[in-house]
């Protein structure tokens, strides 16, 4: 039996309905765990092509509520069942929806894999075949690897942590298994439950991160701060009127306070207190001064805009310093001057030659935002997992390791507790890209001495 | 000069574990063989530890046995001690270990061998290879005999280019004293055939008498009878009478030892440059093991008994390639060896070895047709991997001579499956010994039910003998009885005996009826509790009902594992034709050059090969549909 593959098949943040889509046999299983409909009489009846109101919740904890569109093999796009749950509210809901789809036991489709299906179960013609391999072949297996080499220092050191504990007990097991007269000492029972423990909660921890991770659920709060005529509310506006950039209402979130979202390229930028900036005609030492000041110390990114033709002064200056590491300066009305002078102004801070006015610079921008949040530069306060084949794979392991708990709790001897382990190892080795055997026997050759 | 010297439908080339069960297989399938060993002295010659078993190589014994094959007997029949390995550590990874007598092996192997109908033994050193439009058609000896045959199976240990290194003395050699093979890895190269070079070593061998054994611990063998076979079996020494089992001895090495060790390494090959081969990390020498483990303060030394009647122990836990002086110093150091006499010193050996890449699952070299390699040739360690192979590469020779498809055994239906597709599939860095961890699916590739696995393939392939196919098919049905029994019989809470027993076991008291079934599943409850509670349902062979026991009570572990094979025989199914993978748009560089390598038989094996990506396989599986509607060769 193929597995159920899920994903969201609209993209990220482009659009107010977002659609999850989910594919295979156990499909409708997933959907009776995870979707109550308004009318269950009608549900039942399952016909085909039917739209269904009702509620996406987990284990009836409410997340949205949702139209689900319902095709049965093998009369879908793939052949397979497919049902389709359109979700208002964000992409945020669409991949918290997406997320109870694989706990509940989907997995997360690769790269062009529903139309694989599709062409496979004949759904397609021959002539979208080389299409079909254009698609899987740009596909870069080395994906989570990548993701993972780029982890920040905090996120990669407990990943780390992770893998070294659950490959310790791994290694530990086996060696004393395969090994037996080697003198590896056993591992006590007692002492294996506490590891199992702190593995668990290792993986909780990580979870945790990623399901309230700022950068996933509200965005980087983003301050711009600059002196007034300085370009700020034209910088927004321009921002806000790119195409691409959807500006979505969040409904429940302290309207006071947050007033527009930002989307770039799938990164959400929270705009604070932008109503502010939108009115600020008053110099930057009244009123409003205080409030963005109180912001400053939260803030995860701060857009400093100034005007490349004028020196910096002091208040500029201190709050380059302070906040150093989380500052962009955007050098405005870069046109009309020789960026040879601009650097002087600020040589220890990212600065970008900026132009609202010709629209220059926010390509530069967008990369420089995207940098910092790939390379973990800005969101330090905070732990995150953000991809969510990571997180499906720290649950895997999580899972893993709780079963090896109960097998221990249920006195199953060692080559029962092991397959729990091993599976627990191999899904953390999904996000290091490491051959989990070789793993094993590297550890259990560089920590014991093997060789009767 | 040359001459001719017969025609056969199969050559074995070499007569060690791997020769031997080749050519019994091939013989007993009904193929005219003849086994070429170097010396007919030697025939299954243990050249390191004089004791075949343990994890995964204790599996693999028996499932040679399950499939007919010779070396769990042998094992059995020459036996001086016996020890199940691992029991505290739950049903998959029992692993029975025998000592054996080894010069009585070697005698009895070559018994059983020169018994065999349609089997010749001849002694001879094989240099050359004939090759006819491709294909392999004979050999040729050094003393000029040519032999003939549609299909030659090599298994030259580590006799190919074998050279041997004790401190700065090196020489050309094989084990243990024996000539080197010279010609024979020139012939393979000749034929395209791709070698590398390992090593590996072996420790010194210490006068019985010349030991003080006050200073060292008793091993003795199991206070049960342990075998094999799943036939009936004895050893020749002691019979079934467990108290004249020989014992082993371990002593440790001392801060002495390691002193002289550190003292004298610029005198160890191991890190003068002089040895180039790669060894095993799970094998290493005394020096490797001080040096890498510096602070460890003592090593294990095991003294082996090498027979019923030798005065030679074998010294596990010291293989080493120091020079000879350093050597009996070391040995000195140790408490009870202050007096030893050195028989034999250890020894390195470097060796050619065939990189497996080149093979097929069946052990056919690709590129030659008719052409097997199994053994240490092969790149593998062990007495077990080696003879595993042997019989695989013989059942796979008299297939091929009788035209019919090569039986492979899959990695969910025994560790030869292991085995054979890591070797082949994953390819190999250092000699490879097969572990336990190895494979995916543990808790089904038991010892205990290595017969329920495989002894009806080899009934079907002729190997398995009237007696033995019996037998299974008593335990199968006596199996099947038991799990009926439990299943139907319900205890009621108001036998007292039963609630006592629970009591005294520590297990919780029954207030309702229970199936016997739904009791053994209790951790606690053992047959050893049951037994007396239901003398007539316990009425069957303890083998079995050990079964039966481990079948219940590792019930969801057990299914789960069936579900996960399930999904992998799935892919497993989709067969490959061997085919140019450059016409397969869009796989990636690493990808594309490992499946023309390797060029496996399905996708299941495509999706093990190291390089291989899973983008590479949904490739695969639309240019295949591709295909099959007759529109891939467009690009």
């Amino acid at each position: 039996m193929e597995d159920t593959i899920a994903a969201i098949a609209t993209a990220m943040g482009e659009a107010a309905i977002h659609l999850v889509r989910l594919s295979g046999a156990q499909a409708q299983a997933i959907m009776g765990q995870c979707f109550c409909p308004q009318n269950a009489k009608r549900w039942q009846e399952a016909k085909n092509y039917t739209l269904y109101l009702g509620t996406f919740h987990e284990r009836g904890q409410k997340i949205d509520q949702v139209l689900v569109a319902r095709m049965a093999a093998p009369s879908s796009f793939t052949g397979e069942d497919v049902y389709e749950i359109h979700c208002h509210g964000g992409p945020l809901l669409a991949k918290k929806v997406l997320e109870v789809c694989l706990r509940a036991g989907a997995r997360l489709a690769e790269r062009g894999e529903f139309t694989k299906r599709a062409f496979l179960n004949g759904k397609l013609d021959l002539i979208q075949a080389e299409a079909i391999i254009d698609l899987i072949s740009a596909r870069t297996d080395s994906a989570l690897k990548l993701a993972f080499s780029q982890m920040q220092g905090g996120l990669s050191k407990k990943i780390h942590e992770l893998r070294d504990g659950i490959l310790d007990i791994y290694s530990f097991i086996e060696a004393g298994i395969d090994f037996p007269e080697d003198g590896v000492e056993d591992l006590d029972r007692g002492e294996l439950r506490q590891r199992l423990r702190r593995g668990i909660s290792q993986t909780e921890e990580l979870l945790a991160g990623g399901k309230t991770g700022k950068v996933l659920r509200d965005g980087l709060k983003t301050v711009i701060v600059g002196r007034p005529n300085v370009g700020k509310s034209s910088l927004l506006n321009a921002m806000l009127q790119e195409e691409r950039a959807i500006v979505t209402d969040i409904p429940g979130t302290t309207r006071d306070e947050i007033h527009e979202w930002l989307n770039v390229d799938g990164i959400l930028l929270q705009l604070i207190d932008t109503a502010g900036i939108r009115e600020s005609t008053e110099l930057i030492e009244q009123l409003g001064i205080e409030r963005t000041r109180k912001l400053l110390p939260d803030a995860d990114l701060i857009l400093l805009m100034v005007e490349a033709n004028v020196p910096l002064n002091a208040e500029e200056r201190s709050l380059m310093e302070q906040y150093h590491p989380k500052v962009i300066v955007l050098a405005n009305k870069c046109d009309l001057l020789q960026g040879k002078e601009l650097k002087a102004y600020a040589p220890e801070s990212v600065w970008l030659p900026f132009s609202v006015l010709e629209k220059k610079g926010f390509a530069e921008l967008e990369r420089e935002i995207k940098r910092r949040v790939y390379q973990g530069t800005l969101v330090q306060q905070e732990d995150l997992l953000s991809n969510v084949r990571q997180i499906q794979a720290v649950e895997k392991a999580k899972q893993a390791l709780r079963q090896a708990e109960q097998a221990l709790t249920e006195r199953f001897p060692w080559d029962i507790i092991s397959i729990d382990v091993r599976q627990a190892m191999r899904a953390v080795a999904e996000i290091t890209g490491e051959d989990a055997q070789e793993a094993l026997l590297e550890n259990i050759f560089s920590r014991f001495c093997i060789g009767k | 000069m040359e001459y001719h010297a017969g025609k056969y439908d199969v050559i074995v080339v070499g007569g060690g574990h791997a020769g031997s069960e080749a050519a019994l297989a091939a013989a007993r399938m009904g193929c005219e063989t003849i086994l070429v060993t170097l010396n007919l002295d030697t025939i299954a010659h243990m050249p390191c530890n004089p004791s075949l078993g343990g994890p995964a190589k204790g599996h693999l014994v028996r499932e040679i046995d399950a499939l007919g094959g010779q070396m769990g007997i042998v094992a059995d029949e020459t036996s001086l001690q016996a020890r199940m390995l691992n029991t505290g550590k739950g049903p998959a990874v029992h692993a029975l270990r025998i000592q054996s007598d080894k010069k009585a092996y070697q005698n009895r192997m070559r018994e059983v061998l020169l018994a065999q109908p349609r089997l010749q033994i001849s002694q001879g050193c094989v240099e050359k290879l004939l090759i006819r439009q491709g294909a392999i058609s004979g050999v040729v000896t050094q003393t000029g005999a040519r032999l003939e045959a549609g299909c030659v199976i090599l298994t030259g240990g580590t006799f190919l280019r074998g050279r041997i290194i004790i401190g700065d003395a090196m020489y050309a050699g094989g084990p243990n004293g024996q000539l080197p093979v010279m010609a024979l890895s020139q012939a393979l190269k000749d034929s395209g055939v791709e070698l590398g070079r390992f090593k590996t070593g072996t420790p010194p061998r210490l006068h019985r008498r010349s030991v003080n054994f006050d200073q060292f611990t008793m091993q003795p063998g199991d206070p049960q009878s342990r075998h094999f076979s799943f036939l009936p079996t004895a050893s020749q020494f002691w019979r079934d009478d467990v108290t004249r089992q020989v014992p082993c001895w371990l002593g440790y090495t001392t801060a002495q030892t390691h002193e002289i060790i550190r003292n004298n390494l610029h005198r160890a090959p191991l890190y003068s440059g002089k040895i180039e081969g790669i060894g095993p990390r799970y094998c290493p020498s005394i020096e490797d093991k001080v040096v890498r483990f510096a602070e460890r303060d003592a090593h294990q030394v095991f003294l082996e008994p090498e027979g019923w009647e030798s005065e030679e122990l074998y010294a596990a836990g010291l293989s080493t390639s120091m020079p000879e002086d350093v050597q009996g110093e070391i040995l000195r150091s140790i408490p009870g060896l202050e007096k030893v006499k050195m028989l034999r010193p250890g020894y390195a050996i470097e060796y050619d070895y065939v990189k497996p890449y080149q093979l097929s699952l069946s052990l056919e070299v690709r590129n030659i047709p008719g052409l097997f390699t199994a053994g240490q040739l092969n790149g593998t360690s062990g007495y077990e991997e080696a003879a595993a192979q042997g019989l695989l590469a013989g059942i796979n020779a008299a297939l091929k001579v009788q035209r019919q498809e090569p039986f492979v055994v899959k990695r969910s239906e025994g560790y030869l499956g292991v085995l054979m597709d890591d070797l082949v599939t994953k390819g190999i860095q250092e000699p490879y010994r097969l572990l336990t961890s190895r494979a995916e699916y543990r808790l089904i590739l038991r010892q205990d039910n290595a017969d329920l696995r495989l002894t009806e393939k080899g009934r079907a392939l002729g190997l398995v003998s009237d007696d033995r196919y019996a037998r299974f098919c008593r335990k199968k049905e006596d199996l099947a009885q038991i799990r009926a029994i439990w299943k139907a019989t319900h205890i009621a809470p108001q036998r007292l005996d039963v609630q006592e027993a629970l009591a005294k076991a520590n297990s919780s008291s029954l207030r309702a009826s229970l199936r016997v079934e739904d009791m053994m599943r209790r951790p606690e409850i053992t047959l050893a509790v049951m037994e007396p509670l239901l003398p007539d349902l316990f009425a069957f062979d303890r083998e079995v009902l050990e079964e039966a026991a481990i079948e219940v009570k590792y019930e969801g572990y057990i299914d789960k594992q069936m579900a996960e094979i399930e999904r992998f025989l799935k892919l497993e199914a989709r067969a490959l034709q061997e085919m140019d993978y450059r016409l397969v748009k869009g796989l990636s560089t690493e990808g594309r050059q490992r499946l023309m390598e390797v060029q496996p038989l399905n996708l299941g094996q495509a999706s093990r090969i190291t390089g291989v990506t899973p983008a590479d396989i949904s490739v695969l599986l639309v240019y295949l549909e591709q295909r099959r509607r007759g529109g891939a060769y467009v690009s």
